[in-house]
């Protein structure tokens, strides 16, 4: 399943970051932060042709020998980015579709919290929970 | 072993691109002009637009590489090895496809028949070097002369004949004419008939290989396979056909694949593999079929990865990978320079970043294999470079087994393949070329994000490749970045990184701002290390050495302390770092404490400090505490801060000031508290603040000792007097510093920010919430309380007392005072006092010219303006008064607001010393200006009728009306008129009627005056008759009269030939007769016939002429007398009179009846008869009546 889950505020700064025990953490941080990239070509180009109601799932960003990276965006500009396995066939582009929309559920959820500052790092078990959940794939 | 083979890249032929080649002959370049320009025109400077084909100049002496032996039977043919590497550069550059020969002979040449024999022979000679190759032959006759072939019968069948005599095929014969012009149209013809000879010789040779095939058998010649399918696509590519080679090519690699691959051969099939991968690629691109080139390319790369060889030579394997990747993102940033789109996604630099990658992974496994290599005994690689065949083990050449011949001998091979990798391989010097490549690519098609993490990943190889001082470079590139986005893991690696080659480089201020930044709680390293970190710093401050950083390698380490003790021994210099780009641990917010203060106030700044940084539980430490000195100082304007102020404080730092602090707290509260806090020194803290005017200086303040608990903030007030030149402009926080390390340590080290402290990237330190609604939530003040930059500097507020007096309704024309006392109420004198008095600016610019401003000396003075500036009124002692009037002059009735405007100076006790401190007070008044009163003026005749027409010479009135609407009474002092040239006053001595009358609102006053208009003037025109001027004031004392100048009306001139004047009594009394008199004056210049009729009427009886015809000479006049007996008593009618002329001369009335209506008295007053009969009133005589309306 997916081994790095992160959701990046609208400034681009990183607010939640989970990566997949036994993974090189600073590695993935930096190919969550990379991906990036590929995301702002994508809400850029998206954004030329006004009138579209835009997708949020970005699809496949871009992928490496060992990762995958997959981006998603919602209408405020925050940004999740899911990172698996390059060998790993079981996830389909489906799936992650999927995974992404909970985890924009479960962001949802985080910022109706009174008590969490927008912008802020996410700090909150419940949302830790559906992560572990989410990249446990049940 | 040469120093430049690399044993996993491709040999040089292979990527030469292979163009069909013709070799030329018997061009004689040297010596001859002409030889020298066909070759030129054939060989320099081909574009790519035309057909790809490699000349070369051969000499008559040239040699054919000897042929092989022709096989029989392939039965017993064992191949060793795949592909030769003498094949592609026997083709490439040794056996030409055709050779060309030149020569210089024209149709017509005198001796044509030697000439032919001797070409004959040149061409048999040729053909014996050629021997048994294909190479085929042309010929190419030099022309001076260009011949039409179809002129010249002759020509063909010499051509013929030479075709014969050297036994060529008709086709191989070709002129070339010579001439400058058109020399390389020539060329290109030629050269693609040429073309089409020389790929036919690759059809033939590909048709030989392609022969060969029948002969092999699956069981001993795989390998020819994969050869002969190499042979083929070569071939073809040779003949310039992509499509066939690519086929070929990748049979060949099917081929390839199917061999049986051990540890032993499998170097030399992905050798081979690479070759043949690499052909492929290129042909697709070349085919701009970039999707087939990258699917082929990561078949390539998935069949292969997992093949990893012997455990021993493991990086060879990652040599091969990366060497593989390189060489793709080569051909392809090929592509994309002739011309192929590349995306975000799918571009050279991906190619050259997992080059990079498989480069590093190279090193690391070569390090971890070769642990203990020994340097060789016997040199096994000898001859590495030119093995027979492609990817061999030069210690078994011409072996391809799969298991290795000779075990020893395979052993100490691979000994020496892995001394080679370790000792004689620089590996940085792959790694860095790579790594930029895919920067250079990555910037190019915008992936900022992925050019960093390059970029890290190129510093953390300077820093291998013992570059520190470019890694440290590379990475304050970077290290912003990752501040601004807040991606504080990313900004940890580098941080680490980059305090390592800050050690390695002894570079002091990157050592401490990183780590200032380290030992911030933004950065999650270990507590162990903030610590670490910390003691560095401090040994630094007192000039030692800092500990080295872990990892570091002897050698290194041993230059590095070299520096720092070369650094530290020297008077090190002061050290400023800019913590505005930084995320450090410590944070200031400078703050003004009020917006606006005035000259005379101090203005105070507050900086708060926060140290972000605090260990819990670690170990047992003195808290020490921070000092602050706060200072201020005017360093670019020395003398700009009062002496006492800077040297007071300056002077009160006792030596050895820090380590006194240092032991302020006791143990036992630490055992408390049980804190450790990474404690920052700072010896002084100073803030920047600058004006408008440029005059920067430094507060300073010198607080007693504080003490700063970690986490929490601290805040420092610090005053200071702002300067007289401040007054109106706007002080604003420059930088604020900062002096880490105690006085007289070896090392000073200022921290600077610039602004309040919260600019550039120090503002994403803060947790200040990125939504300002969010505030609330978000306690910290520190972090969301935004300071206050700036602040204004107001002038003194003034004491004098000011009073001013004056009517809010102004009348218009009148010059209002404004009557103003001052009082001096200030505790000293008052000097130097100016006056600015006039419309408020804000007015609009019709009034300006509708307003008049003036003080009491200007009031006669004739430019007057809507200002008073610069009035002086001298000084004033403690408690004087003085009073001034200015006086305003509202041309038209609105509302105007002044300004009044008073500067003094005023010399004050301001922080120890006399200063002249400028003083103004300002006010604003308002009026409402108001028509003090109308003027109406009529003409009217002597019988005060209305009048618009008059004739010349006739005496009419000017009756002015004045009604006022002032408010306040007004008197009029005096009036006059002021008449047009033309116009005359009858009487001159007549005065005005409305001398100091005084009116109040709604009264009105009428003045009369009598004119009458010369005989000059023109029949018909309207006459202006001038203006009537009134003087007038208020009825106050002490106003000023001023004049008013209002347009008499206009009246048209008549002129009449004949003047009728009566002459009778203002009154008669009943039955008392009456003598009345007309005398008609002619003006005119005829004679006037005139027909005089006196009208009955019942009031009188009268005696005279009724009827009567009259004849006037022009410049005399008759009179005609009557005597009237009044009848009836009271205003009657006069007998009417009227009057015709009967002489036509042209342009005058026939009736004067309407002039006599208007100047004749039509009634008289007859009196009832008085009793006592002897009161009689005298008749007047001559003079005219005047009636007096009661």
């Amino acid at each position: 399943m997916a081994v790095c889950v992160a959701v990046i505020g609208k400034e681009n700064s990183p607010l939640y970051v989970w990566v997949g025990s036994g993974r090189e953490e600073l590695h993935l941080h930096y190919l969550a932060h990379t991906g990036l990239d590929v995301i702002q070509e994508k809400v850029a180009a998206v954004s030329k042709t006004p009138g579209d109601t835009r997708e949020l799932y970005l699809g496949l960003l871009y992928a490496s020998e060992e990762y995958k990276v997959f981006g998603y965006t919602t209408n405020t500009r925050v940004k999740f980015v899911i990172i698996t396995d390059a060998a790993n066939t079981t996830l389909r582009d489906n799936e992650i579709r999927m995974m992404f929309r909970r985890l924009h559920n479960m962001y949802t959820n985080v910022v109706c919290n009174p008590f969490y500052i927008p912008g802020e790092q996410i700090t909150s078990r419940e949302f830790d929970r559906g992560v572990a959940a989410l990249v446990a794939g049940n | 072993m040469e120093d430049d083979f690399d044993p996993y890249s491709l040999p040089p032929e292979v990527t030469t691109q292979p163009h069909a080649l013709i070799g030329m002959l018997g061009l004689d370049t040297s010596n001859k002009a002409t030889h020298k320009a066909v070759w030129e025109a054939f060989a320099l400077n081909r574009r790519t637009d035309r057909t790809p084909l490699h000349f070369c100049h051969l000499n008559n002496d040239f040699q054919m590489p000897p042929m092989k032996q022709k096989r029989q039977s392939y039965e017993w043919y064992i191949p060793k090895g795949i592909l030769k590497s003498n094949w592609i550069p026997k083709y490439l550059y040794h056996v030409p496809a055709l050779v060309v020969l030149f020569y210089d002979l024209d149709w017509n040449d005198s001796s044509w028949t030697e000439k032919k024999n001797e070409v004959a022979g040149q061409v048999q000679s040729l053909k014996t070097v050629l021997g048994g190759r294909n190479s085929r032959v042309a010929l190419v006759l030099i022309q001076s002369g260009i011949s039409v072939p179809g002129e010249d019968t002759g020509a063909a069948e010499k051509a013929a004949t030479l075709c014969t005599a050297c036994d060529l095929p008709a086709k191989h014969l070709f002129v070339l004419p010579h001439s400058d012009v058109h020399l390389l149209g020539y060329t290109v013809r030629l050269e693609n008939a040429l073309s089409e000879i020389a790929w036919n010789f690759y059809q033939g040779e590909a048709k030989g290989v392609r022969a060969h095939r029948d002969f092999l058998n699956k069981t001993n010649h795989t390998l020819l396979f994969v050869r002969h399918q190499f042979k083929l696509g070569f071939l073809n590519e040779m003949r310039n056909d992509a499509q066939a080679a690519i086929k070929h090519y990748a049979q060949c690699y099917h081929h390839l694949l199917e061999l049986r691959s051990t540890d032993t051969n499998l170097h030399e099939i992905r050798i081979v593999a690479a070759i043949v991968n690499y052909k492929i690629c290129r042909l697709d691109f070349t085919l701009n079929l970039p999707r087939d080139a990258i699917a082929q390319f990561r078949r390539h790369i998935d069949l292969f990865r997992q093949r990893t060889g012997p455990k021993e030579l493991i990086f060879e394997h990652y040599a091969w990978l990366s060497r593989q990747y390189q060489i793709f993102g080569d051909v392809f940033e090929e592509a994309v320079r002739t011309g192929l789109p590349a995306v975000q996604t799918q571009h050279p630099g991906f190619y050259y970043q997992q080059a990079a990658q498989y480069a590093v992974l190279r090193r690391k496994t070569a390090l971890q294999v070769c642990k203990e290599v020994a340097a060789p005994v016997s040199d096994l690689l000898e001859g590495w470079s030119k093995l027979e065949f492609y990817g061999q083990r030069p210690w078994r050449p011409g072996k391809h087994s799969l298991e290795p011949p000779e075990q020893q001998r395979e052993m100490e091979g691979i000994k020496e393949v892995q001394y080679h990798e370790v000792k004689e391989v620089n590996h940085s010097d792959f790694i860095i070329p790579l790594f930029s490549s895919a920067i250079s690519q990555f910037k190019k098609y915008r992936c900022p994000r992925i050019k960093r993490h390059l970029m890290v990943q190129m510093a953390e190889e300077y820093h291998q490749a013992n570059d520190s001082s470019k890694a440290l470079t590379l990475l304050n590139h970077v290290m912003w970045d990752y501040r601004s986005e807040k991606w504080w893991s990313l900004l940890q690696s580098a941080s680490v990184l980059g305090l390592k080659c800050a050690f390695n480089t002894a570079a002091i201020t990157e050592y401490f701002g990183l780590a200032l930044e380290y030992m911030g709680k933004r950065l999650s390293t270990t507590d162990e290390e903030k610590k670490r970190v910390h003691n560095n710093l401090l040994r630094l401050l007192n000039g030692v050495t800092p500990e080295p950083e872990p990892g570091t390698s002897s050698e290194i380490l041993t230059a590095a302390t070299e520096a720092w003790s070369t650094l530290l021994g020297a008077q090190v210099s002061p050290i400023t770092v800019d913590m505005t780009a930084l995320v450090p641990c410590l944070e200031v917010r400078a703050s003004f404490q009020k917006s606006q203060y005035h000259v005379d106030q101090e203005v105070s700044v507050s900086v708060k400090i926060r140290c972000g940084t605090h260990v819990f539980g670690v170990l047992r430490r003195p808290v020490t505490k921070q000092h602050l000195r706060l200072y201020c100082s005017g360093p670019i304007f020395p003398g700009v801060v009062t002496p006492e102020l800077c040297g007071g404080m300056k002077g009160s730092v006792p030596p050895g000031f820090i380590p006194a602090g240092l032991q302020c707290l006791t143990p036992a509260h630490l055992t408390l508290r049980n804190t450790y806090s990474c404690t920052v020194f700072l010896s002084s803290l100073s803030v920047g603040v600058s004006s408008m005017s440029h005059l920067d200086r430094l507060v300073e303040a010198n607080p007693d000792k504080l003490v700063l608990p970690p986490g929490q903030v601290i805040e420092v007030s610090l005053h200071f007097v702002p300067h007289v030149e401040d007054v109106g402009k706007k002080l604003k926080v420059v930088d604020v510093r900062t002096q880490l390390g105690a006085p007289g340590s070896t090392v000073v080290v200022w921290l600077h920010w610039s602004g309040s402290g919260n600019e550039g990237v120090t503002m994403h330190a803060a947790s200040a919430p990125a939504f300002p609604e969010f505030s609330v939530l978000c306690r910290d003040e520190f972090d969301t309380a935004p300071p206050l930059v700036e602040t204004e500097i107001l002038p003194r507020q003034p004491l004098l007392t000011v009073e001013v007096s004056y009517d809010t309704t102004a009348l218009v024309w009148e010059w209002l005072p404004v009557k103003i006392h001052l009082t001096n109420t200030e505790a000293s004198m008052v000097s130097d006092i100016t006056i600015n008095f006039g419309l408020h600016s804000s007015s609009h610019s019709n009034l300006e010219h509708a307003t008049q401003v003036c003080s009491a000396s200007g009031l006669q003075s004739d430019k007057l303006g809507s200002q008073v500036t610069g009035f002086t009124c001298g000084n004033l002692g403690i408690g004087e008064a003085t009073f001034l009037v200015f006086y305003v002059k509202s041309l038209t009735s609105s509302e105007r607001a002044y300004t009044l405007k008073i500067e003094y100076s005023v010399s004050l006790q301001l922080g120890g010393t006399v200063v002249c401190c400028p003083c103004t007070y300002e006010k604003t008044i308002q009026t409402q200006a108001r028509i003090p009163f109308q003027v109406s003026v009529e003409t009217q005749s002597l019988k005060f009728e209305k009048l618009a027409r008059v004739a010349n010479g006739e005496s009419f009135l000017v009756v002015p009306r004045i009604k006022c609407t002032s408010h306040v009474p007004i008197t009029l002092t005096n009036s006059s008129l002021s008449l047009a040239g033309e116009v005359y006053q009858i009487g001159t001595d007549a005065a005005s009627h409305v001398v100091n009358t005084e009116l109040c609102e709604g009264e009105m006053g009428v003045d009369c005056f009598c004119i009458a208009v010369d005989d000059k003037v023109v029949a018909n025109s309207a006459v202006t008759l001038g203006q009537y001027v009134l003087y007038w004031k208020r009825s106050e004392a002490d106003s000023v009269a001023v004049s008013v100048s209002v347009g008499l009306p206009s009246v048209v001139v008549e002129h009449w030939g004949v003047w009728v004047e009566c002459e009778v009594a203002p009154q008669g009394t009943v039955r008392t007769p009456l003598p009345l008199a007309y005398s008609i004056s002619n003006h005119g210049s005829h004679t006037a016939e005139l027909a005089l009729s006196m009208q009955v009427s019942d009031a009188f009886m009268f005696a005279g002429h009724k009827e009567v015809r009259l004849r006037v000479l022009p410049g005399c006049s008759e009179r005609i007398t009557y005597t009237l007996y009044p009848l009836l008593a009271g205003n009657v009618h006069l007998p009417k009179l009227s009057l015709s002329v009967e002489s036509h001369s042209p342009g005058q009335p026939t009736s004067v009846d309407p002039l006599l209506a208007r100047i004749l008295p039509t009634h008289i007053y007859i009196m009832p008869q008085s009793k006592e009969s002897d009161q009689r009133i005298s008749l007047l005589g001559n003079n005219f009546s005047t009636l007096v309306i009661g």
